[in-house]
């Protein structure tokens, strides 16, 4: 057994080397059976900022030929106007319809040729875009980002933009219209962010705002976010620092800086009293959802509150796992959790019945664990369960160049640090049993939410009753 | 003990002749974006260095050291899959989920409660034909995660309460998949294009009929009979020695048990007759989108010398996103949020299919398209040089990639054990794929794609796709039930 911490530094020459070496002989792995020490995580970055304004940071890691591009701007569906809901994200789109030196679908074209993958994503706030490429194609993908973030607009069409808006009608009918449960998401945004909060719609947007994009959006929308000083840019892999800063303000450094963005500031919402409502789904199994506002992202409750959420509700150790699946079989799923933005935040449960069982009685076995856990506290087990099982997650998201280097440019955007690594691990494991009873209290028990039944069509005497009141 | 090295160099494959090995653009030159920068030369090509033993019991032991993570993979193939089931649809699948649901003398719960204190990741999944038991581990918890994932494999209890429990929840999962067209429409199709006798063609997941009566018996009996260790390759990846591996394979392992095992395990699935196209749509009310699916039984990966070809084929067909059948129906003409074909390969003769959920209004439309493309890469418009070398580059140089983490090279060297093939096809696929050319590609597109012998699976609101499709003219049109099963 040791005693000190097991340093591993995310290092230069390889993705980790183990700081210290340990030596003991009992067990198959010899120093590592039984030890209750945390890992130390670090994942060194080399930063440096264009005269325009892009950040930029650099992560070596030569363990294989590869490199990621990471490239965060920093706008989401949040930042929408009235009437433009899903516009951000049809935004996105549009950005792999071709730009000036690049043709319509070049950027898939170049990236796939040398065997690599690349997508983009938008969530309420930010877009990312990136690749992973063999590393001797860093140069092409350099030239790809570049060209689209300075020159767009060169080869915008409205054809373009009537196939993409197509393409994105069909996506939101995808995983939404025609997804059971799908629109129940929407829904739960709208009643818990009132109209005006950047969480209210949601991010894929509504059909009709959709169609209502113009090609005078893009260009607005291109000159007011799209620009170096509000952008990000991580590259993580098989490069060397100088060679990439050369790069980088080689095809970077001409594209003006544009006007700067307003920052934003967390807006958390609050409930005077529970609001319950009903949908009617092409469904099977009812479903009941409650979500109470809780914190924003890096909010000193967060990480109580994502322990609190994986004790009541994560997995197969978990409390509401163990009652109402295993042994009564009233749920055919449940789950539970914190969910983090960077402007605010909720907890949620969900729950789905099996066929035959009672919402309304359901929900009240939610709030009967709420209270338990709430008032009890978590047991040590369950403490020592939840930072194993985050302790495990935070060395298992080193695994990918992507997934890396999307953190470091999560931490530079919204911390303004690259390497937030173990300080995150180090916040969550000084959590204690009393912190998650007192954020339970604070937050969750007793305290007003949103009640979402989704009941099979024709069927709304399914959904969840508001319990009686005895005075 | 064999060690296999290695490290090839295929420098000539990873660079097209038309990028040239220059040195990237001198700081100060004017930048000129017109051109896309040259490619600077590729890294060497290096496979995994595979240290291979073989525990007492006749388990092959695999291991392959990567120390950049203090974590610890592992995989283990069971060479038992739905294959197997017989007339126990979801045989396969229900023993795979039993397993761990106590084991080794622990309750479900408790083996939940200790895995989860480890903060370890084990899973088992029964494919076709084989069951993979796949574990992530931090390299400080190895030895009771390797443990814990010995007693379920070796040790598992099949409580029959346990069994109660799996067979009510799969139950209701049969019940509510019926609101997923993306389910539907993929059951059907299997079951259309094998029939429901063919190993293939019954649904891995089973019937109500046969969860129902599934019994204790039946599992454990499965379970006897294929999960041996001589019919079984555990693979482990990581931050561990050769030596660390083979002593944690033998304490979790060491105790298992070899049999002789059924001859079934080894019998390579017929192919299934193939029939003239013929159309099949199941009406879902109110559907935004019909889910689309059409395809056939297309060749056996374990005898047919065309893979490489094939692959080369689905990859410009419709396997990436800068395929024709992506940018025909998504980017020239958006239809759909995404359209593919795919080529599943097993020891049989897997499927392919092209398949994508399509604007409701576009249905008709989406098939005409999906029909013309693989009509056209059969001859009229096969495929060119320039799309060969394309979709040949995008899979050769994606072979850093396939092995980024260490999950990558346990599913790479799982391909090459369950097909027995030698670990020179760790690097060698690379040389056959680069030797590909678009004759080929032509010649097996014309030999296996089967548009008139195809089966077309549509799950969408027949009310206004129907007369549309008919119209067509594809094939005699069936219209089944809500599940996919009988006709109407």
């Amino acid at each position: 057994m040791r005693a000190e911490g097991e340093a591993a530094v995310v290092g230069r020459m390889g993705r980790l080397v183990l700081a210290a070496a340990a030596c003991g002989m009992l067990s198959v792995l010899p120093g590592f059976r039984a030890s209750a020490s945390a890992q130390t995580l670090s994942v060194p970055t080399d930063t440096f900022t264009l005269k325009n304004g892009l950040k930029v940071a650099v992560h070596e890691d030569h363990s294989a030929p590869l490199v990621a591009v990471n490239l965060w701007y920093h706008v989401g569906s949040g930042r929408e106007v009235a009437g433009r809901s899903g516009f951000a994200h049809l935004f996105e789109h549009m950005m792999f319809q071709g730009s000036k030196d690049v043709d319509k679908g070049g950027h898939f074209g170049v990236v796939q040729e040398a065997g690599g993958t690349l997508n983009g994503s938008t969530n309420s706030d930010r877009t990312n875009y990136y690749e992973m490429v063999p590393s001797n194609y860093l140069e092409q993908v350099l030239w790809l980002e570049s060209d689209r973030m300075g020159y767009l607009l060169d080869a915008f069409s409205q054809d373009k933009l009537d196939n993409q808006r197509d393409v994105v009608k069909n996506e939101r009918r995808q995983n939404y219209e025609n997804a059971p449960y799908g629109l129940a998401s929407i829904k739960l945004g709208e009643m818990l962010y009132p109209a005006g909060h950047p969480y209210h719609a949601p991010t894929i947007g509504y059909q009709e705002d959709l169609t209502a994009a113009s090609p005078q959006d893009v260009e607005g929308f291109f000159r007011q976010w799209y620009v170096p000083n509000n952008a990000s840019l991580v590259i993580a892999g098989d490069v060397k620092p100088a060679e990439v800063r050369r790069l980088v303000t080689r095809y970077f450094g001409d594209i003006p800086a544009g006007q700067p963005a307003p920052a934003v500031k967390p807006m958390p919402v609050t409930l005077t009293a529970d609001q319950r409502d009903v949908m009617e789904d092409r469904v099977t199994l009812a479903r009941v959802s409650l979500v109470w506002p809780t914190v924003e992202r890096w909010n000193a409750d967060e990480d109580a509150l994502d322990i609190f959420g994986s004790i009541l509700g994560q997995g197969r150790s978990s409390r509401l796992y163990q009652r109402l699946v295993y042994r009564e079989q009233s749920a055919q799923t449940v789950n539970a959790g914190q969910g983090s933005r960077p402007q605010a935040g909720q907890f949620s449960v969900t729950v789905t019945a099996r066929e035959g069982a009672s919402l309304s009685q359901l929900e009240r076995e939610v709030y009967e664990e709420i209270a338990r856990l709430a008032t009890a506290g978590p047991t040590p087990a369950e403490m020592a369960r939840a930072r194993n099982g985050n302790e495990a997650r935070s060395v298992y998201q080193l695994q990918t160049l992507l997934g890396k280097a999307d953190r470091i440019n999560q931490y530079l955007t919204e911390r303004g640090t690259p390497d937030m690594f173990n300080q995150d691990l180090a916040h969550y494991n000084a959590v204690t049993a009393a912190d998650v009873k007192r954020v339970a209290q604070t937050y969750i028990n007793s305290r007003p939410h949103i009640i979402l039944s989704v009941v099979p069509n024709g069927h709304r005497e399914l959904a969840a009753q508001a319990p009686e009141v005895h005075p | 003990m064999t060690r296999f090295p290695s490290r090839s160099l295929l420098p000539a494959l990873l660079s097209a002749a038309s990028l040239a090995m220059a040195a990237g653009p001198l700081e100060g030159q004017q930048l000129d974006r017109s051109k896309r920068p040259d490619a600077a030369a590729p890294a060497a090509v290096v496979a995994p260095t595979i240290v291979k033993r073989t525990l007492p019991n006749g388990l092959q032991v695999w291991s392959v050291t990567r120390r950049e993570l203090p974590i610890v993979n592992a995989l283990l193939l069971v060479r038992a899959g739905s294959a197997m089931d017989g007339t126990s649809a979801g045989l396969a699948e229900v023993t795979a989920a039993l397993l761990d649901q106590g084991a080794g003398g622990r309750s479900a719960v408790d083996f939940a409660n200790a895995l989860d204190f480890l903060g370890a990741n084990l899973n088992a999944s029964a494919g076709d034909e084989q069951t993979q038991v796949s574990l992530l581990t931090l390299r400080k918890q190895a030895d009771s995660a390797f443990a814990l994932m010995g007693d379920m494999v070796v040790r598992p209890a099949f409580a029959d309460s346990e069994l109660t429990r799996e067979r009510r929840t799969r139950l209701q999962s049969l019940r509510s998949q019926k609101d997923r067209p993306t389910i539907i429409a993929t059951r059907t199709f299997s079951r259309l294009v094998y029939g429901a006798d063919h190993p293939y063609g019954h649904p891995s997941n089973g019937t109500p009929a046969t969860i129902e009566k599934l019994s204790r018996a039946e599992v454990s009996a499965f379970h006897d009979a294929y999960y041996r260790p001589n019919n079984s390759v555990l693979i482990v990846v990581g931050d561990v020695s050769a030596a660390e591996a083979q002593a944690l394979a033998a304490r979790a392992f060491g105790a298992w048990k070899p049999k002789p095992v059924p001859a079934l395990a080894a019998a390579i699935p017929a192919r299934p007759a193939s029939h003239p196209t013929g159309v099949y749509l199941v009406d879902k009310p109110g559907a935004a989108q019909s889910e689309i699916r059409i395809g056939h039984a297309l060749t056996s990966r374990s005898t047919t010398p065309d893979y490489y070809a094939l692959r080369v084929l689905n990859a410009a067909l419709g396997g990436a996103f800068t395929s024709r059948v992506n940018l025909n129906i998504r980017e020239a003409r958006g239809y759909t949020y995404g359209a593919r074909t795919t080529m599943t390969f097993e020891r049989g003769a897997g499927p392919f299919t092209a398949s994508a959920g399509v604007f409701t209004a576009k249905t008709d439309s989406s098939l005409i398209e999906f029909m013309k493309e693989i009509r056209d890469i059969r001859g009229p418009r096969p495929l060119t040089q320039a799309e060969t070398d394309f979709a040949k580059a995008s899979l050769i140089r994606a072979y850093p990639r396939a092995l980024e983490t260490n999950a990558g090279v346990a599913a790479t060297l799982a391909d090459i054990a369950f097909y027995r093939l030698p670990d020179t096809e760790l690097t060698g696929y690379l040389t056959r794929l680069a030797q590909v050319k678009p004759a080929d590609v032509t010649r097996v597109a014309e030999k296996y794609l089967a548009p008139d012998s195809s089966v077309v699976v549509v799950v969408g609101d027949l009310s206004k796709i129907q007369p549309g499709i008919e119209a067509l003219h594809l094939g005699p049109v069936t219209v089944l039930d809500p599940d996919g099963l009988a006709a109407k």
